[in-house]
């Protein structure tokens, strides 16, 4: 048996933090603004939409110490073993005043009510950190995940202008603390299993991957928690019981990203944001689309392996994977197994995951020469919104005529599903508006979707034929990407 | 600052230092003496039926609750309504009127459990029908719930005759929730005699009459909200009532702080319309006459409804001087 510590273990700004009771259901912005009165950080929703309890946890990557914004609301306290958390309270400027961002924000007027205000620095701060001379879009993707009601934000994106121009991010106290905070956290990084308890609920941190497979093995009933912008929901709005929750979030291997010849191997523990880099890469057509899923301190704590295996059939990423032809890997002590994507997707709250197992990676096959590839995601919102139709399309085309189809939707049925009967209407056909035609009057036999409160069942039979359409229309136009060959 | 006081200057905000680095207090950020309590509401799930049983034994039951409060416990007036229509009960005796109305409160040590024994309370009621949109309501036969109006100016009927052309159509204009992003949050603390005092992110403080006791008793402070956008002008009414009655009643500070999802459900919201209107104008394109056939969702209380539904009417006119226009309606 591996090293086993029963206590949680982080630094809070400038202070180590050792808890030996914590309930897995314990939330990062109770524990501040209940246990340790750091109420600057503000609940606004208890669900990760409004922003107003942004903070920053930094980590250890292989790129060494970097920090991100996440939500405190539907952060849970033990996931942030061997994390530097820095709430507004710990920001300053390089005299200790207020930092370049707060004085942006006092000079610009960007506060009225300033209650989401605190949120709204974190994140600016955050971007400043990050890039010197920032496009109005960079300033907009950075606050995607903040709601301001009164300032109509165009004060909140001049004070993020004009912050750019204040301060040195090498003179940041944050910076300056960097390799000090390193030390702290390398020396926080025991290797050791966590195993915390309170009043009956209890959260564990697995020692590695393997180990991972272990603690399932033995206690295959558990929930299993990566960025929790999902669970934290379950805990926070419908108090679910989650005990014992499985905390894998710190696993560095699960987060890599490898690109191989053929394939981008993408780590179940990859964020949304860590992904996007390498996505950039290997996909540069997919980052509009990816920058539309949730907030950037969603897609900093929410991970492709979560999206996946939660199976929602309103997941903003298999649509799209499948489309690329994904294979999913699954592991747990027994061994692991590869299955494609959409096999994985059973029914409504039912995927192919068997006791003790886990999603490890999703392979995205590289060499796609001559496949045009699109995405969409029809939501009421642009930013931050949840999907109500999501469609990911790849067709190749040879001689003039549809070879290969792979098409999948997402909120058109109780699972994320290919479109089959229009991808049957569309393979083999000429590659002219005709054959589009026929598949957007085919899909509507693929799918009988539901009515909820993001769209109708009428409303999304329209969208998806319309995708069809549109689909055609943009690469007629040249908007569609058609990927080479690697 | 200039000749004409700070008219012309770029004065700051005068939190704006506070608020950038979080040490702006609002309701929740007040520290929280030792014995604070927390209440959390129980609402319906019915939209509209008769309560045949509300046992709150397994709420009493968990540990670390205090107590429970329903209608019988209001010592003063059970009606929290803003315009005094008596139509707006803190908890209803027998008749739920929406769905998420609250019927009764959790008193407990904690804000966890509270929320948590909330869920145990076996609610009966047999269910009543009930319409969600106006015209059906209209359809219905069901009343206004406040006196409609009529705002008319010059002869409408004579310019319809005189205008040359008419255009008549039926919009629809969706409500919405107002998005504080601060939520109801109040927080009262007992004091001698009938005193207390409520610290409350309200736009409008008027409990007293819940009480039972002389308005001076009741000290409501509010040093800031965040955000209330009219959301907050009546519809903190009952959850400052809840945290002062329960402040007295165990003689300990009392805080309420609703999820979100409980906000917005447990209150009402800015009114969805549909408007009927009629427009006659001549060959220029002129407008000779206008009228308008408003009918608001009001929801199951009067509340501010009146002024809404009056402000939505006078608006009807935007930057244009009717001659003839007449505007009325339906307040379902």
């Amino acid at each position: 048996m591996g090293k086993r510590r029963h206590e949680i273990r982080f630094l809070l700004n400038g202070e180590a933090v050792c808890l030996p009771e914590v309930g897995e259901q314990e939330t990062l912005l109770d524990y501040l603004r209940i246990a340790r009165r750091l109420t600057g950080t503000k609940e606004g929703c208890a669900e990760g939409d409004c922003g107003a309890c942004t903070v920053l946890v930094g980590l250890l990557t292989q790129d060494g110490l970097r920090y991100e914004t996440v939500n405190a609301c539907i952060r849970f306290l033990a996931s942030l073993d061997r994390c530097h958390v820095v709430t507004i309270e710990h920001l300053c400027g390089a005299g200790g005043g207020l930092h370049p961002v707060q004085q942006a924000m006092v000079d610009a007027h960007g506060s009225q009510c300033g209650f989401c205000t605190p949120g709204i620095v974190m994140s600016l701060y955050a971007l400043w950190m990050e890039a010197a001379a920032l496009s109005d879009a960079e300033i907009e993707t950075a606050l995607q995940g903040n709601l301001c009601r009164c300032t109509c934000y165009e004060p909140i994106f001049k004070a993020a202008r004009a912050a750019a121009e204040l301060g040195k991010p090498e003179a940041d106290p944050l910076a300056l603390e960097r390799a000090d905070v390193t030390t702290r956290l390398e020396a926080l990084a025991d290797g050791a299993r966590v195993d915390v308890a309170k009043a009956g609920d209890r959260a564990i941190l697995s020692a590695s991957v393997a180990d991972l497979a272990d603690v399932l093995a033995e206690h295959p009933e558990a929930t299993i928690v990566a960025g929790a912008t999902d669970v934290g929901l379950w805990v926070t709005k419908m108090m679910k019981p989650i005990t014992p929750a499985v905390f894998i979030g710190h696993l560095t291997e699960l987060r890599q990203i490898v690109a191989t010849g053929s394939s981008l191997r993408i780590g179940a523990g990859a964020s949304y944001s860590e992904a996007e880099v390498a996505l950039a890469r290997a996909f540069p057509h997919l980052l509009p689309y990816w920058r539309r899923i949730a907030g950037w301190q969603v897609r900093n704590m929410g991970t492709v392996g979560g999206n996946i295996a939660n199976g929602s059939p309103i997941g903003d990423t298999p649509p799209v994977f499948i489309a690329l032809g994904a294979t999913l890997h699954l592991r747990s002590a027994e061994g692991v197994r590869a299955l494609p994507l959409e096999e994985f997707f059973i029914d409504y709250g039912k995927q192919d995951l068997r006791a003790g197992e886990f999603v490890e990676a999703v392979d995205l096959p590289l060499a796609q020469a001559g496949m045009y590839h699109a995405t969409y995601k029809v939501s009421k919102r642009r930013d931050e919104d949840i999907t109500a139709v999501a469609a990911g399309f790849a067709v190749r085309v040879e001689s003039g005529m549809i070879a290969e189809t792979r098409i999948a939707f997402g909120g058109m049925a109780a699972t994320l599903k290919r479109a089959a009967k229009a991808e049957a209407a569309l393979l083999g056909q000429p590659f002219v508006e005709a054959s589009y035609e026929a598949a957007a009057e085919a899909v509507a036999e693929d799918f009988a979707p539901l009515s909820d409160w993001r769209a109708t069942a009428e409303y999304r039979s329209l969208v998806a034929g319309n995708l069809f359409r549109r689909f055609w229309a943009e690469q007629g136009a040249g908007q569609v990407a058609k990927l080479e060959a690697v | 600052m200039s000749k004409f006081g700070h008219t012309g200057t770029d004065a700051k905000h005068d939190s704006a230092i506070k608020q950038v680095t979080g040490r702006a207090d609002y309701t929740d950020d007040i520290p929280e003496p030792i014995g604070t309590l927390h209440a959390y509401l129980g609402c319906s799930k019915v939209a509209h039926g008769t309560i045949r049983a509300l046992d709150l034994s397994a709420v009493l039951a968990c540990e670390g609750v205090v107590g429970v409060l329903t209608a019988t416990d209001i010592p003063g007036i059970n009606d929290v309504s803003a315009v005094h229509a008596g139509d707006e009960p803190v908890f209803p005796d027998t008749t739920v009127e929406f769905h998420g109305q609250p019927l009764f409160a959790v008193i407990a040590e904690s804000r966890d459990i509270a929320r948590r024994a909330a869920e145990l309370a076996r609610v009966e009621i047999d269910a009543l029908p009930h319409v969600l949109e106006p015209l059906e309501a209209i359809a219905a036969g069901y009343p206004d719930v406040t006196a409609p109006m009529t705002l008319q100016r010059g002869d409408v009927k004579a310019g319809f005759e005189e205008a040359a052309h008419h255009i008549k159509g039926r919009m629809a204009i969706g409500g919405q929730d107002h998005m504080y992003l601060e939520g109801h949050i109040s927080f009262a603390m007992p004091a001698e005699d009938d005193d207390v005092v409520i610290y409350a992110s309200t736009q409008h403080p008027t409990e007293a009459q819940v009480l039972g006791v002389a308005a001076h008793s009741v000290v409501v402070k509010v040093r800031r909200m965040g955000g209330g956008f009219g959301g907050k002008e009546s519809q903190m009414n009952l959850f400052a009532a809840v945290a002062a009655m329960a402040a007295k009643k165990w003689n300990r500070p009392v805080k309420i702080r609703p999820d979100r999802d409980q906000d917005m459900t447990a209150t009402g919201k800015r009114h969805d319309f549909v408007a009927d209107y009629d427009v006659g104008f001549d060959a220029d394109g002129r407008i000779e006459a206008v009228e308008g056939q408003w009918a608001a969702r009001c929801g199951f209380a009067a509340d501010l409804s009146g002024p809404v539904w009056r402000t939505a009417r006078s608006f009807m006119r935007t930057m244009l001087t009717f001659t003839r226009m007449c505007a009325s309606g339906h307040a379902p």
